[in-house]
């Protein structure tokens, strides 16, 4: 199966089952997890349920193209279905089967493991799914998000698709899968991997970084004294790229480093915050019954 | 009699949830049936990830009627003129009795009323469908989860809920859970049985889901597993490497084992052995194999020899699909390894000392500098230990070098993956470019004992900078002004400080640690004068820290907290203690013989009878000589003598430094006994207050010597009987 026809199977498997198909939110982020879709969304008592797919960039993960199973920029699936229904797990082996993945061919087990991401103010629990040993999505029960609980319950659920395509098209290396039957991934990522290698590791300038740190951290709190989450939400992730720039040149030190994470998630818990408020004071207009058959 | 089940159905559980919760819920049930008066046959818990059980056998229908009786009104105030009182009356009904069934019984305080009644007992469903919601939710464990729109909080969602007494299905709901919960004989098999599991019998579960492919006895799994890894071990002429940690996660971690055979490329042999058994054992559960015939060499830089290029893992089952499973386990494995192999490569073409330029752009804490700056500082104290404790041939030299580049490793990039392996790697890369087997050991040993129970540094050079690594942090951390707490301790100061005693205690070394604080304290000083600390502040405040370690180490290893106290707490000087730390733990096992002998009472009397009167002495307690403080002229009875020729007989113990002192002064003092008896009580004993001043002053320095002799061995004041 080609890489985008992985996508276009997930997106029709989850879009039989009531959820509303997205497209990738356009400011850099480090996990499908940061766009408003999930972080905005797991927030208070709407019902929602989305799947998108995600670019993701982590810049200390870049190899220049040299290693087969790393890269500073790939793709998640993410689903997100709040409140987490009944059988999510049977619905989730379902959807591995439509990629042609039988739960009585192999061996998926659902291990645990437990998310946090300091920047967002969030933790969830739940498991990494293996498939015959290979970590291959991430299962998880939102508790909290930008500091607030999570009433209901979302359950998202994040598939590596880089992984699963290996798997499914049997090749070592993520540079060599196809994406159709013309073109492979490293046909049209390579490039851009190399040159963000570059940049990510020797032609950034962490001076103008740090600036630009200080700038988006500025419009990040005016924008909430203004009370405006989804601008502020841009430039809270604006905020965490270029700390995660600045980490991959190396330049951040252990505590500066707890330290900055802890100036991000004061403001992502701020925008949670305004963004319940904004969604109260509409009346919570989505809260009105949506069948979502799991 | 009945059987009873309950199953409680999950989504998976965290392995170790399963093997904490069912102690816990066997707790509660055994309980919860005592409490009930329900007598009952055998109690089996069984789990599995996805379920957790209990299973209790000869459980009766119910319980049995309680007759119990009460006393009421004493008889002249219940019964007046033959009729019951308005007291009678309202005891009787208390206790749902007519007046009339009152009995009248003789007691020591004379006739009083009774009441008797029976309490019916219930049936035991009824009880159970009670109990059975507060032993789920009782249940404790870490990171607890809600669910849905439920406010239950559990490990992880619970999805059904199976509760039988023999063939009965006991109904009940399980508040909170979303979707609302109902008790029903449905039990759900292994992941690949599509269709529920009817419970005919609450005798049937484990036979009814191991034709459903569960097998929900974790002692059996944990059988199976041990005995199918050390078969496929032993046909292969080697061992697992098994630790308990991962044969417990194994166990619970599958509903049905299998064991899967997988191998991998040779080539990656070439990679550290510990390389291999963490990205196989930590990362994907897999059992390492090791040669039997291996030996083991901390410093290998290859896999070759002792481990096998295969590996043993546990699958959930599937035998039909074990070729699949077995060759997608192998590819994680060697897409893991090449990972590893990449990173190894990487960092072996390059220099490590070309590596400490990296650690200058590492901070270690603010306002510490860098780990270059760190690495400065450790070589400082490396070069005044070794002026302390003298090492042996290339010893001095192999501890210079290995402080040098003892963190070069931080900044690798296979430490950057794999950071428990620090120091490991860290030598094997100094190792490989021709350094001294005596350095790279060093390196690698610097980091132990990493915590309780771990292994010592086996070097002299290894055992030096391990004791500047942990003098660094603990003078730098301190030298900020901050401090472990109860609940904070981030820079794991106590283990540094358990870490140097122990690197002590293990090498005998006798190490004057007043002295080294107060020189480094000064160095510290001077390092970061804005921190405006003073080296005296600094030196004794670490030296209090040191007395906590030293107490709290002695009582971990099982001295009793009264005889630690006696050789290390509060009222023993805190120069002395510090200035030889090995000393206070080779007194400490003095004791505890001479208690365990029986004759550690004897000499405890003697000292405790000396010290009561000694405290009304003018002498200070450093006087150990009875020259010059106690004047034989005064003598009027020889008993005085008696007890200065004890004095006299331990004060070359009491001051000298030679091997056995202790032992002597322990055995001088319990001698010392008829010489004391003698000047308290019996025809020769003398009035220790008596009215001349000289002569009782004189007396009572004789005491307060003999009392000064004996602290130097321990404070028997703090020793309970």
């Amino acid at each position: 199966m080609h890489f985008q026809d992985i996508i276009s199977t997930l997106n029709r498997f989850w879009a039989d089952r009531g959820c509303l198909l997205l497209q990738p939110y356009d400011t850099e982020k480090g996990a499908g997890t940061m766009s408003p879709h999930t972080v905005l969304r797991a927030i208070g008592p709407e019902p929602w349920a989305v799947a998108y797919p995600e670019p993701c960039r982590r810049p200390t993960d870049g190899r220049y193209g040299d290693n087969p199973n790393r890269a500073q920029h790939y793709f998640q699936y993410q689903v997100l279905i709040k409140p987490s229904p009944d059988g999510i797990q049977e619905t989730y082996l379902a959807s591995l089967e439509a990629l042609g993945i039988r739960a009585a061919d192999h061996d998926i087990r659902f291990v645990e493991d437990n998310w946090e991401s300091p920047t967002l103010g969030a933790w969830g629990v739940g498991w990494e799914v293996w498939l015959d040993g290979m970590e291959v999505t991430q299962f998880t029960y939102f508790q909290q998000c930008g500091g607030l609980d999570c009433r209901p319950v979302s359950i998202e659920i994040t598939y590596g698709l880089e992984r699963l395509a290996m798997y499914l098209q049997d090749v070592e290396s993520i540079w060599e899968l196809s994406w159709n039957s013309e073109r492979t991934y490293g046909d049209i990522w390579l490039p851009f991997e190399k040159g963000q290698c570059t940049y990510n590791f020797e032609a950034s300038s962490a001076e103008r970084l740090f600036q630009l740190f200080a700038l988006y951290e500025a419009e990040a709190t005016e924008l909430v004294e203004r009370r405006l989450p989804a601008p502020a939400l841009d430039y809270v992730l604006k905020c965490s790229h270029t700390f995660n720039l600045l980490e991959a040149r190396g330049v951040i030190s252990v505590t500066e480093r707890t330290a900055t994470i802890a100036r991000i998630r004061h403001l992502a818990k701020q925008v949670a915050e305004i963004w319940l408020q904004e969604r109260e004071a509409l009346g919570f207009p989505l809260l009105k019954p949506q069948a979502v058959r799991a | 009699m009945a059987t009873f089940l309950l199953e409680i159905g999950t989504e998976e559980l965290p392995a170790d949830f399963v093997r904490l919760a069912l102690p816990q819920l066997e707790a509660a049930v055994r309980r919860d049936l005592a409490d009930l008066r329900l007598a009952h046959g055998s109690v089996r818990s069984l789990g599995t990830p996805r379920r957790l059980a209990i299973q209790v056998e000869q459980l009766p229908a119910g319980q049995d009627d309680l007759v119990e009786e009460r006393k009421g009104p004493p008889l002249a105030q219940a019964i007046v003129d033959g009729r019951p009182t308005a007291a009678a009356t309202g005891f009787a009904r208390r206790w749902g009795i007519e007046a009339s069934e009152l009995e009248i019984r003789e007691t020591p305080k004379g006739a009083f009323v009774f009441a008797q009644y029976r309490r019916i007992g219930r049936p035991s469903s009824e009880l159970l469908v009670e109990r059975i919601p507060s032993w789920i939710t009782e249940l404790q464990g870490r990171r607890f989860m809600r669910w849905g729109q439920g406010v239950m909080r559990f490990s992880r969602p619970v999805r059904w809920l199976v509760a039988l007494l023999d063939t009965q299905l006991l109904e009940l709901q399980l508040e909170g859970s979303d979707p609302a919960l109902h008790s029903s004989r449905d039990s759900r098999g292994h992941r690949l049985e599509t269709t529920a599991v009817p419970i005919a019998h609450a005798a049937d579960y484990v036979t009814a889901l191991a034709a459903a492919g569960v097998q929900v006895d974790g002692s059996e799994r944990a059988r199976w597993i041990r005995q199918a890894l050390g078969k496929a071990a032993e046909e292969r002429g080697a061992h697992p490497e098994l630790p308990s940690e991962l044969f417990d996660e194994l166990v619970d971690l599958v509903e049905s084992p299998s064991l899967i055979e997988g191998s991998l490329d040779e080539r990656f042999l070439a990679l550290p052995p510990e390389v291999l058994s963490t990205v196989m054992r930590l990362h994907q559960r897999y059992v390492p194999l090791v040669a039997t015939e291996a030996s083991w060499d901390p410093l290998a830089l290859s896999s070759e020899g002792r481990l096998l290029p295969c590996f043993l893992c546990i699958g959930n089952g599937l035998e039909a699909a074990a070729d699949t499973v077995r060759r997608g386990n192998e590819r994680v494995l060697k897409a893991r390894l090449a990972d590893a192999e990449f990173f190894w490569r990487a960092d072996r073409s390059q220099r490590s000392e070309s590596r400490l330029a990296d650690l200058d752009r590492v901070t270690f804490a603010e306002g510490l500098g860098s780990l270059l700056d760190r690495t400065n500082r450790l070589e400082w104290l490396t070069d005044l230990l070794l002026e302390l404790l003298p090492l042996e041939g290339d010893g001095a030299a192999h501890a210079r070098r290995a402080a040098r580049l003892c963190k070069h490793d931080l900044v690798s990039q296979l430490v950057g993956e794999f950071p428990e392996l620090q120091g490991v790697i860290g030598a094997k890369l100094l190792l490989a470019e021709g350094e001294p087997r005596g350095v790279a050991l060093a390196v690698l040993e610097h980091y132990l004992p990493r915590g309780a129970g771990d292994g010592l540094p086996t070097s002299g050079a290894g055992a030096v900078v391990a004791l500047a690594e942990r003098l660094e942090v603990l003078l730098s951390i301190f030298a900020k002004g901050e401090r472990p707490t109860g609940s904070s301790d981030p820079y794991a100061l106590r283990r540094a400080g358990n870490g140097m005693l122990q690197i002590l205690w293990e090498r005998g070394w006798p190490l004057d640690l007043g002295r080294l604080l107060s020189r480094a304290s000064a160095h510290w000083q001077s390092l970061f004068p804005a921190f405006g600390v003073r080296a005296e502040d600094l030196a004794n405040d670490l030296s209090q820290l040191l007395r906590q370690r030293l107490v709290s180490l002695l009582e971990e290893q099982g001295f009793a907290p009264d005889l630690v106290q006696a050789v290390a707490g509060e009222t023993v000087p805190l120069g002395r203690l510090i200035s030889d730390p090995t000393d206070a733990l080779g007194r400490a096992r003095l004791l505890a013989e001479l208690r365990l002998e029986g004759r550690l009472a004897a000499v405890q009397a003697v000292v405790q009878r000396a010290s009561r009167l000694a405290e009304r002495a003018c002498l200070a307690s450093d006087v150990l000589s009875p020259e010059g403080v106690v004047d034989p002229s005064l003598f009027e009875s020889p008993s005085e003598q008696g007890v200065l020729d004890v004095l006299l007989g331990l004060h070359s113990a009491a001051t000298g430094a030679q091997r056995g002192r202790y032992r002597q002064l322990a055995a001088g003092l319990a001698e010392g006994a008829a010489a004391l008896a003698a000047f308290f009580d019996g025809d020769i004993s003398v009035m220790v207050m008596g009215d001349d001043p000289a002569v009782r002053g004189n007396r009572l320095n004789l005491l307060a010597v003999l009392r000064n002799q004996a602290s130097v061995l321990a404070d028997f004041s703090r020793l309970s009987g």
